[in-house]
């Protein structure tokens, strides 16, 4: 009975022991932080699921030595309350409407044109609503007509926000029986539609990654309802983690100049260029 | 894809592939630090309550057994208002780092470790503590054997607490934030691999992750089993 202590001592140092493990490594982590600033990009998903923001990422901090960029990755909706919290320094955001009531909520500073891409409606090869050709709403309103599936991402997402605003330049209403929402990212809910032989939106980046591993296909594209502009949005200074460091509108300098500018047009998924930079009209 | 899932975790292992590396000891130290801590305090509140009696103490039981069934979304999202920049610890400027993983798993742990505890030891024959006290043992002595009576399902109860720790994932996305290099643990690269269509990244980091707990709990088994070894002869 006198190995009780024993055992449950050896059993706490071996636990003290990893946790020691794991304690000096946090303290390399802090002792690095005191040099580089961590600059917080909330972002939509598709930032970081493009791997754009890979090549963003080390293009920034080659030149502004000392910093280092990290991508809080979450549904428009969520990116922007993380802004509101104070936890990112700086947006980058793709639903045009939620922007606009951001700034007027006087959430965010500057709406600054980053970049555009696209959104596509893809479905089963068969085409069983025969959307092919059609122009986005007419198609929307076919497929509810026609009680093909239909998946929606239902996370309040930018994307999620654009299928909302077709389906109201449809006039429909997508409460029919095939309309099923995901609540899930776009990887997930493209790879759904695809089992399910389902009809969903998608934006151009995410299509090009799953395209080798799935069945659907492009049927409608091109089209000024399927437009996908992203803007960088700065935010309050009291806002920001790093609060009145210049290297925040450094980086929104830098995301909307020249070098950034060239990364994005140059920038390709399965030979698929994804984004064109700056914004029409703006 | 299996296969390619498999030959996927091989060539990570052997390649060293930081980023797995990376996440991989983060997913160990952040959940060890959590179950140490749940056990510090655990098990001697377990000793605790399964000896005294007091007003409370039927609720508190049963508080913490239902605890034991929290979401880890729920506790995820506990811990974002709690660490939130102007949440309650907002100061502490804890949220999308490691310690505030730490934090949410602690709370996912300590309910476990407290009932594993407190549920072994009132299973004990009464004689224990009674011979223990014959034998001119304090208090202290006396839970100590009782510990070591019950060790098996204390033990179960770190086990299943390091698992769940190991494993989960609302907490370290909600709290933690996903950043690969600062708050990213296996289960969190599992979730990425597989938004970005990387399905065998992604079940090659589960089947790194379940190597990870296979080491673990082989190592706390081997230790607790040569103890009682010793105790029998």
């Amino acid at each position: 009975m006198k190995t009780a202590p024993r055992t449950f001592l050896s059993l706490l140092a071996l636990l003290a022991l990893v946790v020691a493990c794991g304690g000096e490594k946090k303290g390399d982590g802090t002792s690095a932080a005191t040099e580089t600033k961590v600059v917080k990009i909330g972002a939509t998903t598709s930032l970081r699921d493009s791997g754009l923001f890979e090549v963003l990422k080390p293009a920034f901090e080659k030149s502004h030595p000392g910093a280092e960029l990290v991508v809080l990755a979450k549904g428009t909706g969520a990116a922007m309350k993380d802004a509101e919290a104070g936890h990112v320094d700086i947006l980058v955001v793709h639903s045009p409407a939620r922007e606009k009531a951001f700034l007027e909520a006087g959430h965010g500073l500057a709406r600054l044109p980053l970049m555009e891409s696209g959104f596509l409606l893809v479905g089963p090869k068969d085409d069983p609503a025969k959307i092919r050709g059609k122009t986005p709403d007419e198609a929307l309103r076919a497929i509810a007509a026609s009680g093909a599936r239909f998946l929606s991402r239902g996370d309040d997402s930018g994307t999620h926000d654009r299928e909302r605003s077709v389906w109201k330049a449809a006039g429909g209403n997508p409460g029919f029986e095939g309309y099923i929402e995901s609540g899930r990212g776009m990887g997930a809910t493209v790879t759904m539609a695809n089992e399910m032989n389902g009809y969903t939106l998608i934006d151009t980046g995410t299509f090009a990654n799953f395209k080798p591993k799935i069945e659907l296909e492009i049927l409608v594209s091109d089209h000024s309802l399927l437009a996908n502009p992203y803007h960088v949005i700065t935010l309050p200074v009291a806002k920001r983690p790093l609060e009145k460091d210049p290297i925040v509108d450094e980086l929104a300098a830098w995301l909307t100049g020249p070098e950034a500018r060239a990364i994005i047009a140059g920038y390709q998924i399965n030979g698929v260029p994804i984004f064109t930079p700056g914004v029409q009209g703006e | 894809m299996l296969r390619e899932g498999l030959l996927e975790a091989g060539r990570l292992i052997l390649s060293g592939d930081a980023r797995v590396f990376d996440a991989a000891l983060r997913t160990l130290w952040v959940s060890v630090a959590a179950v140490a801590i749940a056990a510090a305090v655990g098990i001697p509140l377990g000793c605790l309550v399964a000896r005294r009696e007091f007003p409370g103490r039927r609720a508190l039981i049963l508080c913490a057994r239902t605890a034991m069934a929290f979401p880890t979304a729920f506790i995820g999202i506990l811990c974002y208002s709690i660490f939130a920049r102007y949440g309650v610890l907002g100061d502490l400027k804890l949220i999308y780092t490691s310690w505030a993983i730490v934090a949410g798993e602690l709370l996912l742990a300590l309910p476990i470790v407290f009932s594993m505890t407190q549920g072994s030891l009132s299973g004990l024959d009464r004689r224990v503590a009674e011979t223990a006290r014959t034998l001119g043992a304090g208090p202290i002595r006396t839970s100590l054997a009782m510990l070591s009576e019950s060790r098996t399902g204390v033990l179960l109860g770190i086990l299943t607490a390091l698992a769940r720790c190991m494993t989960e994932l609302g907490i370290a996305v909600m709290v933690g934030g996903n950043i690969p290099g600062h708050t990213r643990t296996l289960a969190g690269a599992i979730v990425l691999e597989t938004s970005r269509g990387e399905y065998e990244r992604g079940l090659a980091m589960g089947l790194i992750l379940l190597l990870m707990a296979l080491g673990v709990t082989g190592i706390l088994v081997i230790l607790s089993f040569e103890r009682g070894k010793e105790d029998r002869t």
